[in-house]
């Protein structure tokens, strides 16, 4: 028996590496897939950048944050504990192909670890003129305003996230 | 020759280990069953995307809401009213709610619409506070065995966690009616 394993030796080795770079190789495909699927290719965009993405210049205009225990925030009514994250991005469409880019729009916490949908049914009266969405019919530039509700303090260090369907998986991720 | 009884004996422990292994190894069903997180009344569980806390479960011939969207719930069963407090870990989402009684599956009721917590969207780390309602015929609850409540994050529980309150509920008092109170966020 020994002397049969000393003759296959080098075949037991072989099988030993070569069997989990085989796992490995066939798995790396869809981990990369998968890592890409879950957190994008991000272009950083940071304050005064003007960048140029899916047909469009976009930069961010000016953001802030309202406490919920500040007289805004008790007159939108946020509730406690939580406070409201203004961002207000410029978008001038490139006017190519009469079409204005479509988005979806997030705010992720300093860490990437959480993010927020916009928030809908807060009582804040938005920029004269601003959209609160991507909107494809604009085709001059325009303000995007959103709004996120989230826990009091996430909203320092968060990130907009700005996804469009033809750009995926790159994103802008704009430092507030 | 017994060199070869050694190789078929070999041979068929093998093929009996094979199959014993395909026999033991989790179908698709158990790998992707969510991560069941037990609470208790008044425990909060955490999952990966959904922490939640039931704070008390009732239980009523009539549920009734004058929220945004004015209710009245009559059941030829009984409602079983569940008080809790959802927020998510991760990312906004939509829960769902069922109880599994005796093989069968009763989903959370949508019949308040906004006023169930199950109709309303989570925030992370924001909590909201509301009822869930589960419209069950009558022997649901007169039997000593517990039901299961389970909440998750989503209705897709594959790969995910899942929170989970088992409790009897022949010992509790049907009201006659209760008077819901909506979704309330943030505390």
């Amino acid at each position: 028996m020994t002397a049969w394993l000393r003759k296959n030796r080098w075949y037991f080795v072989a099988i030993a590496v070569l069997g989990p770079l085989a796992v490995l190789a066939a798995m790396s495909t869809d981990w990369f897939g998968y890592e890409q699927r879950v957190n994008g290719r991000p272009i950083l965009v940071a304050e005064g950048d003007n960048v140029d993405f899916a047909g469009a210049e976009w930069s961010l205009d000016n953001s802030f944050v309202v406490s919920a225990e500040s007289q805004a925030g008790r007159s939108a009514d946020l509730p406690k504990n939580t406070e409201l994250v203004v961002a207000s991005v410029r978008i001038n469409p490139s006017g190519v192909g009469d079409v204005s880019p479509s988005c979806t729009i997030h705010l992720k916490d300093r860490d990437g670890q959480r993010t927020w949908d916009t928030a809908l049914g807060i009582d804040v009266t938005i920029d004269e003129g601003a959209s609160s969405f991507c909107d494809s019919t604009r085709l001059d530039s325009y303000l995007l305003q959103v709004l996120f509700l989230v826990p009091e303090g996430a909203g320092e260090g968060s990130r907009l996230i700005i996804e469009t369907a033809e750009e995926a998986p790159e994103l802008l991720s704009i430092a507030l | 020759m017994i060199r070869v009884l050694v190789r078929v004996v070999i041979a068929v422990a093998m093929l009996v280990l094979a199959s014993l292994i395909f026999t033991l190894a989790p179908n698709d069903e158990q790998t992707q069953a969510p991560v069941e997180i037990p609470i208790s009344i008044g425990e909060t569980g955490t999952g990966r995307n959904i922490e939640v806390t039931v704070h008390n479960i009732r239980l009523a011939e009539v549920v009734e809401a004058d929220g945004y969207t004015p209710w009245t719930g009559t059941t030829p069963g009984v409602w079983i009213v569940v008080d809790a407090t959802m927020s998510n870990v991760v990312n906004s989402t939509l829960p769902s709610g069922f109880l599994t009684f005796d093989g069968l599956t009763y989903f959370a009721s949508t019949r308040p619409d906004s006023e169930s917590l199950v109709g309303a969207r989570l925030t992370p780390g924001i909590p909201t506070t509301g009822t869930v309602l589960f419209e069950v015929p009558l022997d649901v609850i007169q039997t000593s065995e517990p039901v299961k409540i389970t909440f998750a994050a989503s209705s897709d529980l594959r790969l995910d966690s899942a929170i989970v309150l088992s409790e009897r509920l022949d010992e509790l008092e049907i009201e006659p009616a209760i008077l819901l109170e909506g979704p309330e966020t943030g505390g």
